[in-house]
């Protein structure tokens, strides 16, 4: 047996730590386990991979990158419209996401459950990297529920939450364990590599030219062009105004740290929703209470 | 103009001919004398440029990378644990592709504390980026300022470049040197104008060096470096034909002298190749057939000449003065993979080192070299490498200073 | 110890007047509800376009990340240690190109920002020459109290008592022991022609503050104290309100030096305990509840109350 798993999320959402728990447990389950994290210079908010590797024994010999996971772990279901994350999910690959049950369909197999609502019950908040790992473990009949919980304890331990915190993630974990099937169909028969894939040939490989003029220096001359970036994806939650109370104050407009607020000549203020990252500095210090907030429905 | 000039003077008055806005400067050993005369032109007016004193190497050379940017020309110079201490900034200017002249003048590295030569410090600079030419005597000093600023600033090109001189034995050393005139250099150098000036105009606005989180953006753009440094070999040998038009001074990336007929050639760079071309001239004169290449460009590394000048050899002594420990000499594994894919190529190519710190280099080390590599070409059995050349009378010298340390006497090591 | 609230010649007389211009564009890759972010914006406002930012490695730094810039000025990131250095080689660069070659004076300023870790750390050698050689420039430090970009470690800017991930609450120790360091009265030892603290929820207070150096040559030092919500694990909508919260308790005094003249711009009259400001951020969570710390406490509380005491307003 060897599997690889892709795990997608965003900053801040313990992306890393869900593929720990699942690697340690597989670890504690006595199989050759592996896990990495793979995220950019960003900030809180932006996509965040973890990648795991797990065999019955064999080395694993293959670093970096999974470019063909026989599973995809997606930490919120917002993750699907946002980055859409099945590029090279093998055909028979299962997707394991944390959203409400038969929510999302997809043309792969899927196994859902809503590890956010458990966790807003169970830890009070919305954080789920015990629950999405349990659910990787069960659904790929990965581990046994003992071995889950005890690298819930060990890896939460190791981010340095406190003891009782940790025992309600064991807690979640094993709610999520126990809510999901072990889908059998999984159970690859072969092996598959990382270069048996018949798109992978040498054709793939280009030389690149020496360019010319400014364009070898690294520089960008369209300076401002970050407006192209849509952090509005990253959004948990949604402020709206509502302009029968707003008094074009402007309390909104100085204190939006990302620009995103914008004014009419009469002062009138108008979020730019394509960037907004939710933060809701705004509804906080609108003096009129004027912003309400919504959560983010995922486009 | 002719003129005695010491190897840091004849640095200084390469940066004055260039008529250079910007002098960044920080005291260093056996430099300083290079900015204490460039300061005394700025005050006196002799050099119209703004001269400023940095609280350190790393300070001084970001400002020199920084204000190229802004289109202004650029000279600095520093040595040894100096460079070393601006070491992280060397890389940026050099990913910022900012050209600009910085002289190197060798020093020992490290414990214990030296003031004199060893190449070391250049060379580790080697994978920064930079433009690496190193001088052999004080008009090359000035004759590589002039064709580094022309080679840097060329559109292609567009990198920052080093001269080197050893510490003393050239810093230090005064010979006669023509100093060419303004108007032949105005024709040689053209003033120097960046495409993208960063000047904070609203109408031209640009970000120099962003971050990235791919790796095809920094695959890209460390590539395009090392295709612009490979590229200033050609901008290299244009500048130096019109530099021989111009001031009748002929300079190679690499000079081979007495080879066509040579079995042995012995391989040197910076102020001892004087030592070397003396040496194989007796030697000469003595019946053996030998000959010298003296490399002047250490990056972009010129592979290519260098395998041809030295494929018909039986034997070739790779003399440098510098140590890598755990590895031995520095140059060495270059030379061998130059000549790795050619037809023919020495049968013996051994590593000698020597003059560091300012150890003499004369004919009992030419000897030397020369009878290790007929020994090994008789017996194809090699000594272990690189061979450190020492005298005896130092040996001597090292034994008595040793008993005067206090430390017990140890037993050799066999 | 006068309060400036008589000046009289500002463009800035209330929030109303804070300028429209954007020149911090939207989609930046910095965090939610990052004060400095909103330091940064304000003080381009004040300073305009003709502004060279000069950023180092830190959260900001990524505000050129390739292929985007968040700004609409002209930037150069260069190594952590070395934003004044490079700073000053623009300015010279360009000084001497008007002097020399008779070029047009573009008329720009140039902006180095960095965190603390650059300036209360690492560059601090390299500011230390700025202003010593009298660098006509500015510099805003926006101060998160510890190197963020890197995973939130100790910095010497990092306050009593906050945890960071390398000043670990244990049994035995209570987050950070050491004090942070004054760098206001270090920089100040400097001479630098201007120097002022400032605070996000005082903008006009700090766009005056820009606006008075702007017409000062020589060097030009703003200390920003920033919301780190990431690293200071505190509520991402309560940056402003936790950023005023620093101001009213007095444990962010808003002051400003003219050419070694200090005066306090606000002086928070009230002062209410500091716990409402620490409370706010879960980096000081350790010192309150059962095992909480009463003696760190009330060392960061008779610390503030010191600073008070010896300005005696
Ligand atoms: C010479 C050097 N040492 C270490 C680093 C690693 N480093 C990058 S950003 C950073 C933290 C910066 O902290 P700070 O200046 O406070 O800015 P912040 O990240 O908090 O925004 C560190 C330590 C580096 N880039 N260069
Ligand atoms: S802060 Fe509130 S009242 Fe003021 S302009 Fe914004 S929405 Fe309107
Ligand atoms: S939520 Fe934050 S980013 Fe969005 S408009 Fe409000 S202040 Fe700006
Ligand atoms: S880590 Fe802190 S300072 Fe850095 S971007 Fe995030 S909120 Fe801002
Ligand atoms: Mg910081």
């Amino acid at each position: 047996m060897k599997i690889r798993i892709r795990l997608h999320g965003r900053g801040g959402q313990g992306v890393k730590t869900a593929g720990r728990i699942i690697s340690t447990a597989c670890f504690l389950e006595g199989h050759c386990a592996e896990d990495s994290p793979m995220y950019g210079p960003e900030r809180r908010g932006a996509p965040v991979l973890s990648f795991v590797r797990v065999s019955d024994g064999e080395p694993l010999e293959e670093r970096g990158y999974i470019e063909h996971p026989d599973a995809l772990v997606l930490l919120d279901s917002s993750s699907v419209s946002r980055s859409s994350p099945f590029y090279g999910l093998r055909t028979d690959g299962l997707v394991i996401i944390n959203a409400p049950l038969l929510a999302p369909k997809f043309a792969f197999p899927s196994v859902a459950f809503d590890v956010s609502s458990a966790a807003l019950r169970v830890l009070k908040k919305d954080s789920v990297s015990a629950g999405a790992a349990a659910l990787a473990c069960k659904a790929l009949g990965l581990t046994s529920i003992e071995s889950l919980s005890e690298a819930v304890r060990m890896e939460m331990n190791e981010i340095g939450l406190r003891p009782e915190l940790i025992e309600r993630n064991v807690e979640l974990a094993r709610e999520c364990f126990s809510s999901v099937p072990t889908v059998k169909s999984f159970v690859h028969a072969h092996d598959p590599s990382p270069t048996d894939s018949n798109d992978e040939s040498s054709e793939k490989l280009v030389e690149i030219p020496q360019m010319v003029g400014l364009q070898p220096i690294a520089a960008i001359i369209a300076t401002g062009n970050s407006r192209l970036n849509e952090t509005g994806l990253w959004r948990l939650t949604t402020p709206r105004i509502d302009y029968s109370k707003c008094t074009k104050c402007i309390v909104c407009f100085v204190y939006c740290p990302d620009s995103c607020i914008t004014l009419e000549p009469d002062l009138t203020p108008h979020i730019q929703y394509e960037n907004c990252k939710g933060c809701m500095i705004c509804a906080t210090e609108c003096p009129l209470h004027a912003i309400s907030e919504e959560r983010a429905v995922p486009a | 103009m002719k003129k005695m000039l010491t190897g840091n003077s004849s640095a200084a008055w390469g940066a004055r001919i260039s008529d250079v806005d910007y002098v960044c400067a920080y005291p260093i050993t056996p430099q300083t004398e290079i900015v204490e005369t460039l300061s005394s032109w700025v005050n006196k007016g002799a050099l119209k440029a703004r001269f400023v004193n940095f609280e350190s190497e790393h300070s001084m050379f970001a400002a020199a990378g920084a204000a190229s940017l802004t289109g202004a020309r650029v000279f600095t110079c520093s040595s040894s644990q100096g460079l070393i201490y601006g070491l992280e900034m060397l890389y940026s200017i050099a990913g910022w592709r900012a050209p600009l002249v910085l002289v190197n003048v060798s020093r020992g590295l490290g414990m214990p504390m030296i003031l004199q030569v060893e190449h070391g410090d250049v060379l580790a600079t080697r994978d920064s980026g930079f433009i690496q030419l190193h001088a052999e005597n004080c008009q090359e000093v000035l004759d590589l300022v002039l064709l580094g600023y022309k080679i840097a600033e060329d559109s292609n090109v567009m990198l920052p470049v080093v001269v080197n001189m050893d510490g003393f034995v050239l810093s230090f050393a005064r010979q006669t040197v023509d100093i060419p005139q303004r108007e032949a250099v105005e024709k040689f150098l053209p003033r120097y104008s960046h495409p993208r000036p960063l000047l904070g105009l609203e109408s031209a606005p640009v970000t120099y060096g962003p971050t990235t989180s791919d790796g095809f953006v920094y695959s890209f753009y460390k590539y395009q470096l090392h295709k612009a440094s490979l590229e200033s070999r050609k901008v290299f040998q244009t500048a130096a034909q019109e530099f021989f038009k111009i001031f009748s001074r002929r300079h190679h990336a690499v000079e081979a002298e007495m080879t066509e007929d040579a079995d042995y050639i012995f391989l040197v760079t910076n102020s001892y190749s004087s030592n070397v071309r003396a040496g194989v001239r007796s030697l000469r004169a003595k019946g053996e057939k030998v000959g010298m290449v003296k490399l002047k460009m250490l990056r972009p590394f010129p592979r290519e000449e260098l395998a041809e000048v030295l494929s018909q050899a039986k034997a070739v002594a790779v003399f440098e003065q510098n140590l890598a420990p755990g590895r031995g000499a520095i140059i060495y594994p270059e030379i061998a993979e130059a000549l790795y894919h050619s037809q023919e190529r020495p049968d013996v190519l051994l590593s000698f080192i020597g003059g560091l710190g300012g150890t003499p280099l004369g004919m009992p080390e030419m000897e030397y070299m020369l009878k290790k590599c007929k020994e090994f070409l008789k017996t194809g059995h090699g000594p272990e490498q690189p061979l450190l050349l020492y005298r005896s009378e130092d040996w001597e010298s090292m034994k008595h200073s040793l008993s005067k340390t206090g430390l017990p006497v140890s037993r050799e090591v066999s | 110890m006068a309060s400036n609230q008589t000046t009289i010649d500002t463009a800035y007389k209330t929030m109303k007047d804070t300028p429209r211009e954007e020149y911090l564009q939207p989609g930046s890759p910095l965090c939610a509800g990052c004060g400095g972010e909103i330091a940064v914006r304000l003080a381009l406002k004040a300073l305009g376009p003709k502004t060279i930012v000069v950023s180092v490695p830190g959260c900001f730094g990524l505000l050129a990340l390739y292929p985007y810039s968040s700004i609409e000025n002209s930037m150069l990131f260069a190594p952590f240690a070395s934003g004044p250095a490079a700073a000053q080689g623009i300015v010279d660069g360009i000084r001497i190109q008007v002097e020399k070659r008779a070029m047009v004076d573009p008329g720009s300023k140039v902006l180095v920002l960095t965190g603390d870790g650059a300036a209360y750390d690492i560059g601090l050698q390299a500011t230390s020459g700025a202003i010593h050689r009298g660098l006509d420039f500015y510099y805003l430090c926006y101060d998160n109290e510890a190197y963020g970009n890197t995973g939130f470690q100790f910095s010497s800017a990092t306050p009593t008592g906050s945890s960071t991930s390398t000043t670990a609450v244990t049994d035995s120790s209570q987050g950070n022991s050491l004090r942070k360091k004054n760098l206001f009265e270090i920089w100040k030892a400097h001479n630098p022609s201007y120097l002022a603290t400032v605070a996000v929820s005082k903008p006009v207070d700090m766009l005056r503050k820009f606006e008075k150096a702007s017409k000062m040559s020589g060097s030009k030092l703003f200390i920003a104290f920033s919301v780190c919500p990431t690293g200071w694990r505190s509520e991402p909508r309560e940056t402003v309100k936790i950023d005023r919260l620093a101001v009213e308790t007095g444990v962010w005094p808003l002051k400003e030096s003219v050419n070694g003249r200090v005066t306090h711009t606000y002086i928070p009259r009230k002062r209410p305990p500091v716990e409402n400001y620490l409370k706010t951020q879960r980096r000081f969570e350790h010192l309150f509840g059962a095992c909480g710390s009463e003696h760190t406490l009330q060392e960061i509380q008779r610390d503030v109350d010191e600073y008070w005491r010896s300005i005696s307003i």
